[in-house]
C-alpha cells in the first residue's frame, strides 16, 4: 500500500513538474539545440531586463513590508477589539479580497488618478499595501494565539506597541511567513496593474517584460521565464521550515 | 452731532468706495480694439506681395499685376491703387503711400527713388520710423569668405542699406553677414551668420544692436513679433512636412503653430498689431498663394496644447488652428480606461471609423455633445451626408467632429487604359481586381501592378464587417470568399505583406495606368491638371467611406479652450476644400475628374468595422489555409453574435 | 498632555484604533471607488446621467451571455474548484502523514504557482490543441493553484499533528474519534479558507484563458464573467460593466455567505 502510493504520488508530482521542467529545458535551447543564446539575448542585449527586475523585486519588498505593518495590527485590532458589527466588517475584508479585478481594476485607476498617482511607482504599491488578503489570513490564524500571553503582558506595560512586539508577533511568526510568501509572489505576479497604471517603461515590472516578451529580440520568454521563477523559489525555501511547523486558520465566522 | 458727520462720512466714503469697486469691474472688461477671431484667410489668390498698414488694412498684389488690392480685417475689399509696375518683389505701405520694390529698383509710389546695379536683385523692404531698409543680394559681394553654416545655406551677397524718408540718402547699414530681415512696429531686426553660428540682433540707426546668438539653422522666412518678448518665426521643413514653427531665440525652444505653410518669400511673413500675417504657398492647398492671418496671442499667451488621445493603431493630427496639437496614443486598454475613468488629462480623441472602437464611443463613450458648438453645426450641415449622418447618433446629437473622409474608387488614366484596351467604366471591384489580375497574368514581369489584400479585403466583405446580422450565413458570402481565395491568392496580391509596413502608400495599377487610391486622399494628388485622369466608382450601391472623428471630452481641464478651438477647426474645416468633405460642388473646380470624384464622394456611407478579430483575421487563416471555409463561418458567426449581443 | 490622553484611552479603543490604516487605505483605495461603480450601474450614461434605477441590472440579467458567462464561471467554481480541493486535500493528507520523504515532493506542487502567465500558455497550447470543452483551462487551473492549496492544507495538518494530537492520544482516543473530534473541526475553517482562495484565484484564471484562446471571444464554454467584463470595458460600455461588476460582487456575497453557513453547520 505504501509503495503504491508513493509511486503515486513520484507520479504525481512528475506531472505537475512536468511543465516547469519544460519551461527551463526551452529555455536552455534554441531551435531544438541545447543554447544559452535565449540567456545571452536576455541579459546582454537586453537592457530594459534589469531595470524591471529590480523594479519588480523593489514594488514586491516594498509592498510586502508595508502590508506587514498595516495587517498586524488590524488583525491584532480584529482579535481583541469588541464593537458591532465587527464580523460584517470581516465579511466585507472576505468579499473585498474576492474580487475579480476587472471589478476593482477601473475604480482603482480612477481613485490614483484623482490622486495623482498614475505613472508613479505609488499607483502600484498603495492599492496592493491595502489588498485584504493578509488581513483575511493573518486574522484568522490569530485566533489561534494565546490570549493569556497578552494578558499577561498587559499588566506590565500599557505601550501597544511593546505588547505587540513582545506577545503577538513572536506567535505569529508562521503566519508572517506564509503571507510574506503569498503577498510578494501576488506582486511578483501582478501584470495588469503596472500595464495600465505606468506608462514610463523605466518604471514597468518583470512581469509586464515576460507578457510583452515578443516585442525584444531573440527567444528572451523562456529563459525570462525561468529568472522569475527563481526570487519567489529563493524565499519559499527560506520559509519552508517554517511553513512545515504549522499554519492553522481559525473560524470564518 | 459730530459723531453723525462722521458717519455720514464714513457711509460716504464706503459707497464711494463701493462703486469704485464698480466701475473699476467694468473698466476691466473693456472690449479689446482688435477682435478679428483666430485664424483667417484671405479670399484673394495668387498672391506675390502684400503688406499690412497700421489700421491693419491689408494690401497684396498678385503675380505679375500692377493692381494693389485694399482688404480690410474681416477681409472686405475696400479699394485698389495702381502699382508703378506689374514686377514686383516687395511692397510696403506707410501713411497711404506705397513703396514698391522690383528686382532692382524701388518706388515711391510712382516716382522712383532708388536703384540697385543691374545684377543686383533686391530681396525686402520694410519701413521703420522714418527709414525704409531695404535687403539685397550684392552681386559683386566677395563670397570667398562667406560662411556656409549648413551645407544648404550660406550667405550669398545679401546687405541692408538705409534710405531716409527726409532726404532720401542712402547708407549701408553695418552688420556681420545678414540673411534677413524683419520688421515688428517700430523695430527693424536682422537675421545673419556670425562666425559659425545664426543671431538676430536689433537695428538701431544703421549700426546693428546687441546680438543674441541663435542655432546653427538658418530659417527660410524670419519673423520677429512681441513686443515684451521676442520671438523668432520660422518655417522649418523637418519630417518632410511643411510647418510654420515659433522659436524662442534665447531658450531654442520649438512649438509647432501651422501645418502645411510654404513661405517662400523672404518678405512672405509679417506682423503688425499682434497678428502675423504670411503668404501660404503650399503646394497642394487648391487656393494657392493666399494670405492668412493669425493671432500671435493664441500662441503665446493662452496657447494652451490640445492635448488629443489616439489608439496605438490610428493616429490623426488635425490642423492645430492655432494651437500646438500634442497627441499621445495608447493601447485598446489604456485608452478605454482614460475614456471610462473620465480623464481630465486629456482634450479630445480622434478615431477612425477603421476601428471598432469608433462605433462603440458614438454608442457608449463619453463625449461633448457639440451641437451648441458655435460653428459645429453650420460645418456639420455643409458636410456630405454620409458625414452628417455618421457624425449625429440616434439621439441627434453631434457626438463628434468629422476631420477626414476617403473613398475608395478606380482612379485611371483614359490614354493609358486605351492602350491595353481595359476599360475600368462599370466594374465592380471584383470584376477590376479580376481583370487586374488578367493583365498581370499576361505579362507578370510588370511588377508594378499590385493591389493591397489588407486594403481590397474590407472592401469586398463591409457588409460583414459592419456587423449586418446573417451576413456570414447567406451563400453571397462563401462566394465572396471563394473569389478572394482563388483571385487573391496569385502573384497580384503577392505584395501585401511588403505594404503592411507601409499603409500610406498608395497603390499604384500598372505604370501610370491605372491608380486604385485606398488609403490615400484622391483629392490631394492634383490629377486635375491631367485632363486624362478620371475616376470612377467600383462599388454596388452606396461606396463605403472611412472617415476620421474628433470627439471632445467633457471632464476636460481645458473645457472651454476646446471648445474655442473646436470653433476655430470648424472655421478652418469650412474653409479647405481640399479635404474634399464640403457638399458644394461650387467650390471645387468643374474638370471631370473632380465632378465624379464629387459625385463618388456624395454617395457615400460611413463603414463602421466591427473588430479584425472576428472576421479579419480568421479570413487570414483562411487565406493562408490555415482554416476551412466552413470553420471559418462558424467561429466568425460565433464571435460577431457574442461581439453584438453582449 | 499627550501622555495624559493616551493614558485615558481605553484598552479597546485603542484595539479600534490598529484597524484604522487598514481601514482608512481600503476605503480610500477600494470603497469609494466602489461605490462610484454602483452609481454609474444606475444612471443611462456619463454625459447626462440620467437616473434609471435597475434598468441595466435588467438588461444585464437578461442578456444571453452574461447569462452564459455566469453559468460557465459558476461551473468554473463548482467542478474546478471542487476537483482542486478533493486533489489538494488528499495530496496534503498524504504529505502530512505519509513517509517522510514525500513532504520532499511538496516542492513540486508549488513551482506551478509562480511561472509567468505568457510562458506556461505556450506550452498549454502545444499540449492541448482540442479547444472542444472548457477542460484544458479547467487542468491550468488545478495545476497552477494545487500548490497554494497544499501549502495551506499541510501547514494545519502538521500543526493539529503537533499539537492536540498528542493529548488526545495520551487521553486514549482511538483513531476514528481523533479524526471526527479533532482533525475534522480543526481542519473545516483552513478547507474553507482554502476553497475561498481557489475561488479567487478561479477568478484570476482569466489572464491564462485570454492568452490561451488568444481573443476576447473564446468558445462558448470558456466564456466567463471577467470576459464579459472585459468585452465591455474594452466596447467603452461603462454601464454594462458597473452593472455586472455589481452583480458580481453580490455572487461573491452570496458564495460568502453561503461558505458561512456552511462552517457554522460543521461547528456544531
Amino acid at each position: 500500500m505504501r509503495k503504491i502510493n508513493a509511486v503515486i504520488f513520484t507520479v504525481l508530482a512528475l506531472i505537475f513538474i512536468l511543465p516547469v521542467a519544460a519551461t527551463v529545458v526551452i529555455s536552455f535551447s534554441a531551435e531544438g539545440m541545447p543554447s544559452l543564446q535565449g540567456y545571452v539575448d536576455l541579459l546582454f542585449d537586453c537592457f530594459v531586463f534589469y531595470p524591471m527586475f529590480w523594479n519588480s523585486v523593489l514594488y514586491a519588498a516594498v509592498i510586502t513590508i508595508a502590508q506587514l505593518i498595516v495587517i498586524i495590527p488590524c488583525a491584532f485590532g480584529f482579535s481583541q477589539a469588541k464593537f458591532r458589527g465587527k464580523g460584517a466588517l470581516f465579511v466585507f475584508y472576505i468579499i473585498l479580497m474576492m474580487m475579480p479585478l476587472q471589478v476593482t481594476i477601473l475604480p482603482n485607476y480612477i481613485g490614483l488618478r484623482d490622486m495623482g498617482l498614475i505613472d508613479t511607482p505609488w499607483g502600484i504599491i498603495l492599492p496592493m499595501i491595502f489588498s485584504p488578503f493578509g488581513v483575511v489570513v493573518m486574522h484568522q490564524y490569530m485566533k489561534n494565539i494565546d490570549n493569556s500571553v497578552i494578558e499577561a503582558t498587559r499588566l506590565e506595560t500599557n505601550s501597544l506597541f511593546r505588547i505587540l512586539f513582545t506577545s503577538v508577533i513572536p506567535q505569529l511568526r508562521v503566519c508572517i511567513f506564509a503571507v510574506v510568501l503569498f503577498v510578494f509572489a501576488d506582486c511578483w505576479n501582478m501584470v495588469e496593474q503596472p500595464m495600465l497604471f505606468l506608462k514610463d517603461d523605466g518604471l514597468k515590472t518583470l512581469s509586464v517584460f515576460i507578457t510583452n516578451a515578443q516585442e525584444y529580440t531573440g527567444e528572451v520568454l523562456f529563459p525570462a521565464a525561468v529568472i522569475f521563477l527563481i526570487p519567489v523559489l529563493i524565499l519559499y525555501l527560506f520559509f519552508n521550515e517554517n511553513l512545515e511547523k504549522g499554519l492553522t486558520l481559525g473560524d470564518l465566522s | 452731532m459730530k459723531k453723525t458727520y462722521l458717519k455720514f462720512t464714513v457711509l460716504m466714503l464706503a459707497s464711494l468706495l463701493f462703486f469704485s469697486g464698480c466701475s473699476g469691474k467694468i473698466d476691466s472688461e473693456e472690449i479689446p480694439t482688435h477682435d478679428w477671431s483666430g485664424y483667417f484667410v484671405y479670399p484673394m489668390e495668387d498672391v506675390n506681395s502684400f503688406d499690412v498698414d497700421d489700421e491693419g488694412n491689408l494690401y497684396a498684389a498678385a503675380f505679375n499685376s500692377d493692381i494693389l488690392k485694399v482688404y480690410d480685417p474681416y477681409g472686405a475689399e475696400i479699394g485698389e491703387k495702381t502699382l508703378p509696375t506689374p514686377y514686383h518683389t516687395a511692397v510696403a505701405v506707410k501713411n497711404g503711400e506705397v513703396f514698391t520694390l522690383t528686382a532692382n529698383e524701388l518706388y515711391r509710389n510712382e516716382e522712383k527713388i532708388y536703384s540697385l546695379s543691374f545684377e543686383d536683385n533686391a530681396k525686402d523692404i520694410r519701413i521703420v520710423g522714418e527709414n525704409i531698409y531695404l535687403l539685397y543680394i550684392d552681386a559683386a559681394a566677395d563670397l570667398s569668405q562667406a560662411p556656409m553654416i549648413n551645407p544648404f545655406r550660406g550667405w550669398n551677397g545679401e546687405k541692408i542699406v538705409r534710405i531716409q524718408f527726409s532726404d532720401l540718402s542712402v547708407s549701408e547699414v553695418e552688420c556681420e553677414y545678414p540673411m534677413l530681415i524683419s520688421s515688428n512696429n517700430d523695430e527693424l531686426w536682422v537675421y545673419g551668420i556670425n562666425g559659425d553660428c545664426g543671431y538676430i540682433a536689433p537695428i538701431r540707426g544703421d549700426k546693428a544692436g546687441e546680438s543674441i546668438p541663435t542655432g546653427d539653422d538658418i530659417p527660410e522666412s524670419f519673423l520677429m513679433s512681441g513686443s515684451a518678448e521676442k520671438y523668432l518665426f520660422t518655417e522649418v521643413t523637418e519630417d518632410s512636412t511643411l510647418t510654420l514653427c515659433m522659436t524662442d531665440p534665447v531658450t531654442g525652444q520649438t512649438n509647432e503653430l501651422m501645418p502645411n505653410v510654404a513661405i517662400l518669400d523672404a518678405d512672405g511673413i509679417k506682423a503688425r498689431d499682434g497678428y502675423i500675417y504670411y503668404l501660404n504657398r503650399y503646394a497642394y492647398a487648391e487656393n494657392l498663394n493666399k494670405i492668412e492671418r493669425i493671432r500671435q496671442d493664441d500662441y503665446i499667451k493662452d496657447n494652451v496644447p490640445v492635448k488629443l488621445l489616439a489608439t496605438e493603431w490610428f493616429s490623426y493630427i488635425p490642423f492645430g488652428c492655432g494651437r500646438t496639437v500634442v497627441e499621445s496614443r495608447l493601447s485598446n486598454e489604456e485608452f478605454a480606461l482614460a475614456v471610462l475613468s473620465r480623464d481630465h488629462g486629456f482634450d479630445a480623441c480622434v478615431l477612425s471609423s477603421s476601428q471598432d472602437f469608433s462605433q462603440n464611443f458614438r454608442d457608449h463613450g463619453s463625449f461633448y455633445v457639440l451641437n451648441d458648438v458655435p460653428g459645429v453645426a453650420e460645418y456639420v450641415e455643409r458636410c456630405f451626408p454620409a458625414l452628417r449622418e455618421a457624425v449625429t447618433n440616434t439621439e441627434g446629437e453631434i457626438w463628434a467632429l468629422p476631420l477626414s473622409m476617403n473613398v475608395p474608387c478606380a482612379i485611371y488614366n483614359t490614354e493609358n487604359c486605351r492602350v491595353v484596351s481595359f476599360s475600368p467604366n462599370g466594374l465592380t471591384l471584383e470584376e477590376l481586381i479580376a481583370e487586374a489580375g488578367g493583365l498581370f497574368a499576361s505579362d507578370p514581369s510588370r511588377r508594378d501592378i499590385c493591389i493591397s489584400a489588407n486594403a481590397a479585403i474590407p472592401l469586398l466583405l463591409r457588409y460583414e464587417l459592419s456587423g449586418k446580422a446573417d451576413a456570414l450565413s447567406d451563400g453571397e458570402f462563401t462566394e465572396k470568399m471563394n473569389f478572394i481565395k482563388t483571385q487573391m491568392s496569385n502573384e497580384l496580391f503577392g505584395i501585401d505583406i511588403s505594404l503592411e509596413a507601409n499603409n500610406n502608400i498608395h497603390f499604384d495599377f500598372g505604370i501610370n495606368m491605372l491608380t486604385m487610391l485606398v488609403d490615400d486622399k484622391p483629392t490631394q494628388l492634383d490629377f486635375s491638371v491631367n485632363s486624362n485622369i478620371r475616376a470612377v466608382d467600383v462599388f454596388e450601391g452606396t461606396n463605403p467611406a472611412e472617415c476620421v472623428f474628433l470627439c471632445v471630452n467633457p471632464s476636460s481641464d481645458n473645457l472651454s479652450a476646446t471648445l474655442e478651438y473646436i470653433t476655430a477647426l470648424c472655421g478652418y474645416l469650412s474653409s479647405k476644400t481640399n479635404d474634399f468633405m464640403l457638399d458644394d460642388k461650387s467650390l471645387y473646380s468643374d474638370s471631370e475628374y473632380i465632378s465624379e470624384l464629387f459625385e463618388i464622394y456624395r454617395d457615400t456611407e460611413v463603414f463602421f468595422r466591427i473588430p479584425d478579430e472576428i472576421l479579419l483575421e480568421p479570413v487570414k487563416q483562411y487565406r493562408e489555409g490555415a482554416l476551412s471555409l466552413d470553420d471559418l463561418i462558424i467561429e466568425s458567426d460565433r464571435k460577431l453574435s457574442a461581439y453584438l449581443n453582449e | 498632555m499627550k501622555a495624559k490622553l493616551k493614558k485615558r484611552l481605553k484598552w479597546n479603543t485603542k484595539c479600534k484604533l490598529c484597524l484604522l490604516p487598514s481601514l482608512l487605505g481600503t476605503a480610500i483605495f477600494f470603497v469609494i471607488p466602489y461605490l462610484r461603480v454602483l452609481y454609474y450601474s444606475l444612471i443611462d450614461n456619463q454625459f447626462h446621467r440620467n437616473f434609471v434605477w435597475f434598468d441595466n441590472y435588467i438588461k444585464t440579467l437578461t442578456n444571453e451571455y452574461f447569462l452564459l458567462s455566469l453559468k460557465n464561471s459558476l461551473l468554473l467554481i463548482v467542478i474546478a474548484v471542487s476537483v482542486l480541493m478533493a486533489l489538494a486535500l488528499v495530496i496534503s493528507l498524504a504529505l502530512s502523514y505519509g513517509i517522510k520523504w514525500l513532504r520532499k515532493t511538496r516542492f513540486a506542487f508549488v513551482l506551478p504557482m509562480v511561472i509567468p502567465t505568457a510562458s506556461i500558455v505556450l506550452i498549454w497550447r502545444s499540449v492541448f490543441i482540442d479547444s472542444s470543452t472548457a477542460l484544458p483551462i479547467y487542468l491550468l487551473f488545478i495545476w497552477k493553484n494545487i500548490g497554494i492549496c497544499v501549502v495551506l492544507l499541510t501547514a494545519a495538518f502538521t500543526s493539529i499533528e503537533r499539537s492536540v494530537f498528542e493529548a488526545a492520544r495520551l487521553d486514549g482516543a482511538n483513531s476514528f474519534v481523533l479524526h471526527t473530534k479533532i482533525t475534522i473541526p480543526m481542519i473545516v475553517p483552513t478547507v474553507f479558507f482554502t476553497a475561498l482562495l481557489s475561488i479567487v484565484n478561479s477568478f484570476k484564471i482569466f489572464k491564462e484563458s485570454y492568452l490561451f484562446y488568444g481573443t476576447n471571444y473564446p468558445p462558448d464554454h470558456s466564456y466567463t464573467l471577467q470576459y464579459y467584463m472585459n468585452n465591455n470595458f474594452l466596447k467603452l460600455d461603462y454601464q454594462s460593466l458597473a452593472t455586472s461588476a455589481v452583480l458580481t460582487s453580490i455572487l461573491v456575497f452570496g458564495i460568502v455567505m453561503v461558505g458561512i453557513f456552511i462552517q457554522r453547520r460543521f461547528d456544531r
